[in-house]
């Protein structure tokens, strides 16, 4: 009875593949049948580089169907946030950012309108907090938008709430917390997420102001 | 021959000989030590704090009942376990909470964390706490509004946000590096001692849980192992590395502040969750302790006391592996060799 | 060649995820609503399906030797298209897939067994092992999917039922959004295994019963 049952018991699980055994088709009489044996050593590469070559060639046709479309997704995508936080229409350029604040990772420009910065401010709750900082070119924020919030953390999604946000358009100077002394309302409960959007949108000020 | 048929004789193995102490005792010991915590709960609160406190123990005893009334297993409602992981998951709860908030929290605590692993005796987390860190995990804006004590709340369905006066806890101050008195929260040593402070309904008045320790300890409900090494640790830390202030300040202040009163009289020393060794418990203790100064110094909440013994339950099975008393005659060498074969056997 | 058994098998008695334990990276981290439970278990079941079919057309034409590294290059290649495919057409579920796209071939490598069936099967046994296989595999994560959704955000089918807005069923304040974070993967994935296995367990202890009864 118990011995049936382990034996049921083991069958719930699918049967592990045996290492290759040495040979599987018969050999003609003197042969070794080893790896260093060159005619089925051959053989075997032969088909294994047939086999690749096709699922390659199945890749690489994939890819090439779905290629353009991809990058269009991709740039819809982006496009949506940096309109959202700098509406302009033209094409955003990214351009490279050589100033010293590290927390900015991305740099878009929108020429004669202004530019987007992707922060990602130091000591934000979850470490992972993303922003978009749309600054105009008389160094006026224009909007705010989060795009990864760090999925751990639900305070970070309330950053993205409207009502806290717009707290930040048309600031020209550094912004601060109510609680340290400025005008921006925290999230209830979420201090730290709010001063980090507060340094975030201070990132984007000092390097707006550099590069204007 | 008839006389046997009359005769109830019980055929058992050892021991042969019953306590009158029941688990029914042990909890009503409990509860009537969490008393005084609740008094001064509802002296700084109002009468939600009662409320509050009696919805999530009927909330406990019902889901208790309903699961094991589902499952057609024996029902248990009366030996009153329930009843204190009801009490305490509303202790580690701010007063403002709504009630349907708490009631998920007692879902979790007694269905998933008790029931789902067998019942009373066989879960390896202590209920309360693992409800409370589900609610802190779910609902946490509704389990981070601290009020100012004496902000008195009536039985109000939900405890609205214009109500709450949010306040500085002595937590969040000690967690930015403040001691109390100098910081946000302008609470005195003695505040903090008598409970004046803002918090979790039955953490606040450290005088109230130290009468209910005391009382858990002369009744010889718990041994004072795990609350004097957990304490003792905490202290010690917090002596030799203060952050400000003199040593002593920011060791009272560490003490007397967050949960760690409630935790380790009446959290840590959970007879199912806490080793049953000596050592085991005092290795436990020290656990704790060294746990709740870390996470309270290097985490990112301003406590750490809930998960500092919820990482201690976790490793419980391995302090009682490594502790085990020295069987009576068996040599050390024996004893090694019997653990080793348990293992080989699967027990370990 | 047993339909039923091989159905049963697929999808309850040797489960890929609830029974056998495989694919649970995947089965945890991408099931947080039903759109995503249900887009990652159907492109599984495709994927397996066709490579099952593949291989087993393949086997008889590869030495055994390499029977195992072709299983793998010809089933991530496959895996590879789909994810491209999925991404070329449905962006929005390979944003919320993000990292774990890419990664499907690797689960469905190991939901085959890296074509032991396949090999050791005709083209339909093994066509039809992939679609079971793939099945449960989805209705686990459909099931995952819609318990931490309805749970962690109180709605129902969220991007794709309903033009997109999904059903709300409560206020979305009342969900315990935990549930939708990794942790709740863990805690929900857990419970419907445990559910699963106690169902899998229940006709064993009615025989054991009737044994001591007979005794």
């Amino acid at each position: 009875m118990e011995k049936d049952e382990r034996k049921a018991e083991r069958s719930r699980f699918p049967k592990l593949p045996e290492f290759p055994r040495r040979q599987d088709e018969p050999l003609p009489p003197g042969e070794r049948a080893d790896i260093r044996n060159e005619k089925s050593f051959l053989r075997l590469t032969g088909i294994l580089c047939l086999l690749c070559a096709v699922c390659g060639l199945l890749l690489g046709l994939a890819n090439l169907l779905t290629e353009d479309r991809i990058a269009e997704n991709q740039g819809s995508r982006n496009m949506g946030v940096l309109e959202e936080v700098l509406p302009y229409g033209g094409n955003y350029q990214e351009i490279r950012y050589s100033g010293g604040d590290p927390t900015i990772e991305a740099v878009y420009e929108a020429p004669e309108a202004g530019w987007v910065f992707q922060v990602s401010p130091a000591g934000s709750f979850s470490g992972r907090l993303t922003l978009m900082v749309g600054v105009d070119v008389d160094g006026v924020v224009n909007g705010v938008a989060v795009t990864d919030s760090g999925e751990t953390e639900d305070l970070g999604l309330r950053a993205s709430e409207p009502e806290f946000r717009n707290q930040f358009t048309g600031k020209t100077a550094a912004v601060q917390l109510e609680a340290d002394g400025g005008d921006i309302a925290a999230i209830s409960g979420a201090t730290i997420t709010s001063q980090a959007v507060c340094a975030a949108v201070n990132s984007a000020l000092a390097a707006a102001a550099e590069l204007g | 021959m008839k006389e046997y048929a009359d005769l109830k004789l019980t055929v058992a193995s050892s021991p042969h000989v019953g306590s009158p102490v029941g688990t029914r005792a042990l909890m009503m010991d409990v509860l009537v030590a969490l008393t005084p915590a609740l008094c001064m709960a509802v002296f700084f609160f109002g009468p939600r704090a009662l409320a509050l406190t009696a919805v999530s123990v009927v909330g406990c005893e019902i889901f208790e009942a309903l699961y094991r009334i589902l499952l057609k297993k024996p029902v248990s409602g009366g030996d009153l376990s329930a009843a204190v992981t009801g009490v305490l998951l509303a202790f580690v709860c701010p007063v403002t909470i709504p009630y349907w908030t708490i009631l998920i929290g007692d879902f979790f605590a007694i269905v998933v964390v008790k029931q789902l692993f067998g019942g009373l005796g066989k879960n390896f987390l202590n209920p309360a706490l693992a409800g409370r860190a589900f609610l802190a995990l779910c609902y946490l804006p509704e389990m981070t509004v601290w009020v100012r004590p004496g902000t008195k709340f009536w039985l109000g369905l939900t405890a609205s946000a214009a109500d709450a006066v949010s306040a500085a806890t002595p937590m969040a101050d000690l967690h930015n590096g403040l001691l109390p008195w100098l910081g946000t929260s302008g609470v005195r040593l003695h505040d903090m001692f008598y409970g004046n402070v803002g918090g979790c309904m039955g953490e606040v008045s450290a005088l109230a849980l130290l009468f209910g320790g005391g009382y858990l300890i002369l009744r010889g409900v718990i041994h004072p192992r795990i609350p004097t090494t957990y304490l003792g640790t905490v202290a010690l830390l917090a002596f030799l590395f203060p952050r400000v202030g003199s040593a002593e300040d920011w060791m009272l202040a560490q003490l007397l502040s967050g949960g760690l009163m409630l935790g380790a009289f009446f959290m840590a020393t959970d007879y199912v969750t806490s080793p049953c060794t000596p050592w085991g418990e005092v290795l436990f203790g020290v656990g704790c302790g060294l746990l709740t100064v870390f996470l309270r110094s290097f985490g990112g909440s301003a406590e750490g006391v809930s998960y500092a013994i919820l990482l201690m339950n976790a490793c419980v099975p391995l302090l009682e592996k490594y502790t085990q008393p020295k069987r009576y005659g068996a040599s050390r060498g024996w004893q090694r060799k019997a653990r080793k074969e348990g293992e080989h056997h699967g027990k370990g | 060649m047993n339909v039923g058994k091989q159905i049963e098998e697929g999808l309850l008695t040797k489960n890929p995820v609830a029974v056998q334990l495989l694919g649970l990276c995947t089965a945890l981290a991408v099931t947080t609503s039903l759109l995503n439970g249900l887009g990652m278990g159907l492109c599984v079941l495709v994927v397996l399906t066709l490579s099952n079919g593949l291989l087993s057309a393949l086997g008889p034409y590869l030495p055994e030797r390499i029977h195992m590294v072709s299983a793998v290059v010809v089933t991530a290649s496959l895996g590879g298209v789909a994810d491209l495919i999925v991404q070329a057409f449905f962006p929005d579920l390979a944003g919320n897939l993000g990292l774990f796209l890419p990664l499907m071939a690797v689960t469905c490598v190991l939901l085959s067994g890296a074509g032991v069936y396949a090999y050791e099967n005709g083209v339909a046994s093994a066509v039809l092992e992939g679609l079971c296989r793939g099945l449960g595999y989805t209705l686990v994560l459909v099931l995952v999917g819609v318990i931490r959704e309805l749970l962690g955000k109180g709605s129902f089918g969220e991007g794709l039922l309903n033009s997109g807005r999904g059903f709300q069923v409560f206020p979305a304040q009342f969900a315990a959004g935990g549930l939708v974070h990794p942790v709740g993967g863990f805690l929900v994935l857990a419970c419907v295994i445990a559910a699963v296995q106690g169902f899998l367990a229940r006709p064993k202890k009615a025989a054991r019963r009737k044994e001591t009864v007979r005794r």
